[in-house]
């Protein structure tokens, strides 16, 4: 094995005579490299603050607002289905069906809280007011066949939804459809009327089309029974079947400044089952002819959530099934 | 002192050094000082364009997120709106979003303006700025703080619904 272990100093690589030049050129590479050493040490340095400062500024974008749009949706479909709940049970009134919603509310508030604050958010819900209304129900078969009150002088109607037996339709077509076919109307105390046609088209489907003022309807939709016995035609949630149709409830009734009648016409010429919450232009239950429950038309909630960097309060208008503005 | 073996008058009269070696250290200096110069300079050079390109990511990181966090409080203030119960002595919608912005862009002051189509975020300094647009819905009171920690809010009013505004925190 090569020998490389440095010899003991000598006289002549210390302190010159025939190894001098060796010595000074020791000192000339020390010097240099120090130099260099140094400039490149102030280099990284001065580079890597630049670096480092880049790459702090563009660290990811959070967005802030989705928990906020979280605890609001929760917040009103609990409420809606809440409230959905309490109108099926049946109360017997309006104060024992007032009750179960505050209390609901409460226990929803609870239970929203506790799970956002594992999350490091505040939550608070509180009942503000509640709009008393009824629940109307009836069978089509049931009703008077020539024109049956299903509520009369209300300022809003939620959940109006007609699940029609296919096969018990009256077969016709839009020009029959005035005097033949079974048809909800809608009669605005100044705006004139509107009417909703359900009958049996041409074809053997669902079809459902509207007219004004007792004119010729113009069709909207249809939709193929395909064997089921009943077909959901939902007015204030426009669809028809599995299927969206727009155009079925009116605009001038989404919001009306005037309230309106709501009547089954030709209840004969289909057969199926009708459900509809309305709430009444004065006092807390609507006339009708059918079957009506005390119930909750909307709830108005109080929301509030905080986070360190966020505050979100606002008061919601919950009412499930109320169509869309 | 011990006497420098070797030395003395037959060392120096022998020795050819003399000359060499001043003018060697001469010349390591000189060589330093040049490399020294040639590498400040080169720094001096980087230095300036990393520091300009920083400054420049920097304030379009914190436009964008400017932009951003407007945006997002856009949809509060929507979301706060929608639905809402317009019977009198019900809670007024408000939002607030806070953003931590640095005071200072890549080590420079900056500013923040905010209107209704863009947020725009400059410096005086190095004559930076950066425009970007948002695509918030709600008006937007057109507002100028300076940079660094901010607070984004909506509050409807009796009129009827609000500005979103940029405050410094």
């Amino acid at each position: 094995m090569a020998d490389v272990s440095l010899g003991p100093p000598d006289r002549d690589r210390l302190f010159g005579g025939d190894g001098a030049r060796e010595a000074d050129r020791a000192q000339l590479l020390l010097v240099a490299g120090l130099v260099m050493a140094v400039s490149l040490v102030t280099l990284v340095v001065l580079l890597n603050a630049t670096i480092y400062s880049e790459n702090v500024a563009t660290r990811g974008i959070e967005s802030a607002d989705g928990e906020a749009l979280e605890v609001r949706a929760t917040a009103v479909g609990g409420a809606g289905e809440l409230i959905g709940a309490t109108n099926r049970a049946g109360l017997a009134n309006h104060s024992e069906a007032n009750e179960r919603v505050e209390s609901g509310v409460e226990d929803l508030d609870a239970e929203i809280s506790r799970s956002y604050a594992e999350r490091g958010g505040v939550t608070h819900l509180n009942l503000s007011s509640v709009e008393n209304g009824s629940r109307v129900t009836g069978e089509l078969g049931a009703v008077d066949p020539n024109a049956s009150l299903l509520a009369g002088n209300v300022t809003r109607t939620r959940g109006f939804v007609i699940d029609v037996d296919p096969d018990s339709l009256n077969e016709t077509d839009p020009a029959g459809a005035v005097d033949d076919a079974f048809h909800v109307d809608l009669n605005d105390s100044t705006g004139g009327s509107r009417q909703v046609y359900v009958y049996d088209g041409t074809d053997g489907n669902v079809t459902v089309a509207v007219g004004e003022n007792g004119s010729e309807p113009t069709a909207l939709c249809e939709t193929p029974p395909d064997g089921r016995s009943r077909v959901a035609v939902d007015l204030t949630g426009e669809r028809l079947g599995d299927r969206p149709c727009p155009g079925i409830w009116p605009r001038s009734l989404v919001a009306p400044d005037d309230d309106y009648t709501v009547t089954l016409v030709n209840a004969s010429a289909a057969g199926g089952e009708v459900a509809a919450t309305a709430r009444p232009a004065s006092g807390d239950s609507v006339s009708t002819d059918l079957a009506a429950t005390a119930a909750v038309y909307e709830a108005t909630i109080e929301l509030r959530y905080r986070t360190a960097e966020l505050r979100f309060e606002t008061a919601v208008r919950v009412a499930p099934g109320e169509p869309d503005a | 002192m011990r006497e420098r073996p070797g030395s003395g008058p037959k060392r120096l009269l022998r020795d050819e050094r003399g000359v060499s070696v001043t003018v060697g250290y001469v010349l390591t200096l000189a060589i330093g000082a040049i490399l020294l110069s040639g590498v400040v300079i080169g720094i001096g050079g980087v230095l300036d364009a990393q520091t300009d390109r920083a400054v420049r990511g920097d304030l379009s990181v914190l436009g964008q997120t400017a932009a951003a966090n407007v945006e997002s409080a856009d949809r509060l203030a929507r979301a706060a709106e929608t639905d809402r119960s317009s019977a009198i002595d019900t809670m007024n919608a408000s939002v607030s979003v806070a953003v931590d912005l640095p005071d200072r862009a890549a080590g420079v002051p900056y500013r923040i303006a905010v209107d209704d189509d863009a947020v725009t975020v400059r410096t005086d300094r190095l004559e930076a700025t950066m425009e970007i647009p948002h695509a918030a819905r709600t008006n937007v009171t057109p507002t100028s703080v300076r940079g660094g920690p901010i607070r984004i809010e909506y509050e409807r009013g009796d009129a009827g619904p609000g500005n979103l505004t940029v405050v410094e925190r």
